[in-house]
């Protein structure tokens, strides 16, 4: 049953598909014999849109690097001085620094950064476990784990390369 | 998901600009992809660079490994992201309990154990990590093939080890992203048929070495199986001529080379992707005697060709993948 249905369904589609066929090669022959009066308008104005394509001034700056793509495109390929220096620039860059998501990320960082320095200088001679404590937290619940994560510890602690204890969340809440 | 599809968002524009690199580098091996596409104007442009062929392979794969690793690390920083906020949960859990048994503390390694298995359950759930698309697989691995056949590469042994390892690399992380269910979301992950047949492509090396020689073999057949076992990507018209091709490099004429080939192009033909190429690979390795049975069969297939026939002499079912199996409709390369 359904094998004789999908027959005829494909049978009364391409019965379809013949009539829509002829309907445009009626219509195709009529604008033909319309335009065919009207060629030599037609011919000047391709002729003009012809010269203004060309005195349109040619794009001489240099593109961003392509985001944008089509299937059905050829991909764009870097020419051969910018290579090295481009390919350079990537291997040459901190690990986990090169997925970025937008400038407003790096703004943040930056603000982060002196947040933190200010922090730093105020609750460090104190207390240095408060310190720990509010930079990570602040850190980690307002800003993206990537930017916590690969951040230069360093620069948030210097003393963090000397200090082999488990992470300060852990001892701080053990600790209550 | 979500979480994947935004890693896979972050590192789009990155993608971008490596695969424009890596194009970059490809065009400037003569009879790579990006040579083969590109127009006079192009190869112009691109011509300016003096680097030998092994040279440009290593400067790919160094922007190749700086992509895995940078996908490596934001699988990882993730994991620990994940980790510290279950165990900030946990410790909250612990501490509502703590005053009612302070001594039934959990031992301190059963701990880390216990975070260790997270960060790895982590790691391998995450699916393949973000960065590396199969594109930059298949430029390195087509410029490896490209370079190894030439008689001037200068390590054709450490390039066709590392086409092997590439390759599996390029599998691995189909196989991580199916095994996570994100394979429908990232389909950069999935090999294409350049993936294999590049592979195949660089073990038709013609050389006198016996190590190179089995390597080549090994790399031919390792990719030969994978291809024919794989789920999505399917043989194709390149993969029969290369792998014959490959036959006819290494293996000394005899019965044991014809049976071998005799089985491929009868692979072919259930594959329907006979098409010029492969006859003309069938026809250069049949050229030898293989004994009374193979010469008497091929001799007997050879008659039915036709050059300008409509499937050359051969039944057109034989070659109805042929077009539609390529990894480019317009070019027969791979």
């Amino acid at each position: 049953m359904l094998a004789n249905n999908i027959r005829r369904a494909s049978a009364i589609l391409s019965r379809q598909r013949k009539t829509l066929n002829l309907a445009k090669r009626c219509l195709s022959s009529k604008t033909s014999a319309s335009s065919s009066s009207s060629t030599p308008d037609a011919k000047v104005s391709k002729d003009n849109s012809s010269n203004n394509a060309n005195a349109a001034p040619k794009y001489t700056a240099p593109r961003g690097l392509p985001t944008r793509h089509s299937r059905h495109h050829k991909p764009t390929v870097a020419p051969a001085d910018v290579l090295d220096a481009s390919s350079q620039k990537i291997i040459a860059s901190m690990p986990g620094t090169l997925f970025c998501k937008s400038c407003r990320h790096d703004f943040l960082c930056q603000i982060l950064f002196h947040l933190i320095d200010d922090i730093r200088r105020v609750f460090l001679p104190l207390d240095e476990h408060s310190f720990d404590f509010i930079q990570s937290h602040l850190v980690l619940f307002f800003v993206s784990p990537t930017v916590y994560l690969t951040t230069p510890r360093t620069f948030i602690n210097p003393k963090w390369k000397n200090t082999n204890k488990p992470s300060t969340n852990v001892m701080l809440f053990n600790k209550k | 998901m979500e979480e994947y599809e935004q890693a896979l968002n972050e590192c789009h524009a990155l993608q971008q600009k490596v695969e424009y690199l890596l194009r970059g580098y490809s065009a400037l091996l003569p009879g790579s992809m990006v040579d083969i596409a590109s127009d006079s104007e192009e190869k112009t442009s691109t011509s300016g660079n003096s680097d030998g062929a092994d040279e440009i392979i290593g400067k790919m794969m160094k922007l190749l490994d700086r992509m895995e690793q940078e996908g490596k690390t934001y699988v990882e920083l993730r994991s620990k992201f994940r980790s510290q906020l279950a165990r900030v949960s946990d410790n909250a859990n612990s501490n509502a309990n703590a005053d009612s048994n302070e001594d039934a503390g959990v031992p301190i390694d059963e701990n880390t154990s216990i975070n260790a298995w997270k960060m790895n359950s982590l790691i391998a759930n995450f699916g393949a990590p973000p960065g590396p698309t199969s594109t930059m697989y298949d430029l390195i691995l087509d410029a490896i093939a490209v370079t190894v056949t030439t008689p001037s590469s200068k390590t054709p042994l450490s390039l066709l080890q590392s086409s092997r390892e590439l390759h599996a690399k390029a599998a691995e992380r189909y196989e991580l992203d199916a095994k996570a269910g994100t394979e429908g979301l990232n389909p950069s992950s999935c090999p294409t048929p350049a993936t294999f047949n590049a592979v195949i492509r660089a073990a038709t090396i013609g050389t006198e070495d016996e190590e190179i020689r089995d390597t080549a073999i090994e790399n031919g057949f390792y990719a030969f199986n994978t291809i024919y076992h794989h789920s999505v990507v399917h043989r194709n018209s390149s993969t029969y001529k290369y792998i014959l091709d490959m036959i006819g490099a290494h293996f000394p004429p005899g019965e044991m080379r014809g049976n071998i080939v005799a089985g491929i192009w009868e692979k072919a033909v259930q594959d329907k992707v006979v098409d010029l190429t492969v006859f003309e690979a069938m026809r250069k390795v049949g050229s030898a005697q293989h004994g009374e049975l193979f010469d008497g069969w091929w001799k007997s297939v050879q008659g039915q060709f036709e050059k300008d026939g409509n499937g050359h002499g051969f039944p057109i079912v034989w070659g109805k993948n042929k077009k539609l199996r390529r990894f480019d409709k317009r070019f027969d390369t791979y």
